[in-house]
């Protein structure tokens, strides 16, 4: 095989990687940008961009780690303090963005140290959705994944990544 | 054709019967402490954890049928329909109003509801309410009120549950550590 077809095999390669790592929307997406969306405009603040996150994905696609079939991810930082009204009904807001599939499983909310954290869950035929926010007084995390709660229960009894058991003693 | 309508219709009303006894049954057990979520608004610490059944049985089987402690829990909310927590923590005293206390206690004293006596809690003293559903001499339901005045908790378990196992499950999905014990008693372990 010449360097050139080698190179160009692998280009391709990459490049179908990305493509189907990028466009492919799931459902969901739409809440998630609107929660983004939210986050954004309530609170300022930029949205982190994380490098190789789409490459990341289409691993996870491909080798469904835990279980973990997809996932989408989004971080804020340098968000300002909010509206106290605002502040208080953000996770109404979120509530109101969701559709009535998702369930929300756990709600924590202090006032003290000005933290939010939501988990929503939705069946996806056998696999599990599971809508993450934790939001802190400069910095907010979303997560969108998809996995499938038996591949994960599996893992969990014996945790490994890439063959590598993390567990300290079984 | 007529017999063949009819026959639908019985069918259907049937059905329809067998799902409307199945939603009762199904809520049986639960109290609606939605009432309470006007407080999220005043406290300081919130925490509100709604596990359904499915969402329960999911729970179950990420825990290890290997590890002792874990096999314990899955044992016990295998058998659980339902786990409803609400806990509110306030930064002055009397944040809540009594009349929601005296609702969710409303709710407690029919439809098979019994206060549970000789049940206390270290963690809290005295200001702990226990309260079971029986059905068929059988515990279907368990409801703790702990109020003090600086905090509100609510816990809410449908399904089958023995209080003395109730331990077992504090500190975890939301619950808060009671540490509830009989008063006949010098500990429930």
């Amino acid at each position: 095989m010449s360097p050139l077809y080698q190179r160009t095999f692998c280009l391709l390669i990459l490049a179908t990687a990305f493509t189907l790592a990028g466009p492919v929307v799931f459902a969901g997406d739409d809440e998630f940008d609107a929660i983004a969306n939210h986050i954004m405009a309530t609170y300022g603040g930029k949205r982190v961009r994380i490098p190789f996150l789409g490459l990341a994905n289409f691993a996870v696609k491909i080798i469904r780690p835990a279980g973990v079939k997809n996932f989408k991810l989004a971080t804020f930082e340098q968000l300002s303090t909010p509206d106290p009204d605002l502040d208080n009904r953000f996770g109404d807001a979120v509530r109101q963005v969701l559709s009535k599939d998702w369930r929300p499983l756990v709600r924590v909310r202090s006032r003290r140290s000005n933290e939010h954290t939501l988990i929503y869950a939705r069946e996806a035929g056998k696999d599990l959705k599971l809508m993450i926010v934790t939001l802190e007084p400069r910095e907010a995390t979303l997560i969108r994944v998809k996995l499938d709660p038996r591949t994960l229960a599996k893992w969990m009894e014996n945790p490994k990544i890439m063959g590598i058991p993390i567990a300290a003693n079984k | 054709m007529r017999a063949s309508r009819k026959l639908a219709s019985y069918l259907a009303a049937l059905l329809l019967g067998h799902l409307a006894l199945t939603a009762a049954y199904a809520q049986r057990g639960r109290i609606n402490i939605d009432r309470l979520n006007k407080y999220e608004s005043t406290a300081v610490e919130t925490v509100d954890v709604t596990l359904d059944g499915s969402m329960l049985q999911l729970a179950a089987s990420f825990l290890s049928d290997k590890k002792p402690e874990e096999q314990k829990i899955k044992a016990l909310i295998k058998s659980l329909r339902g786990l409803y927590v609400k806990a509110f923590e306030f930064d002055q005293s009397n944040a809540y109003s009594n009349s929601d206390l005296e609702d969710l206690r409303h709710q407690l004293t029919s439809d098979g509801w019994n206060k549970l006596v000789g049940v206390r809690s270290r963690r809290h003293g005295d200001n702990v309410d226990v309260y079971i559903l029986m059905e068929n001499d059988q515990i279907d339901g368990l409801a703790v009120i702990a109020a003090d005045p600086t905090e509100l908790t609510v816990v809410n378990i449908v399904g089958s549950i023995d209080i003395d196992k109730l331990r077992e499950i504090e500190g975890q999905f939301g619950i808060p550590k009671l540490e509830l014990i009989r008063s006949d008693a010098t500990d429930m372990e």
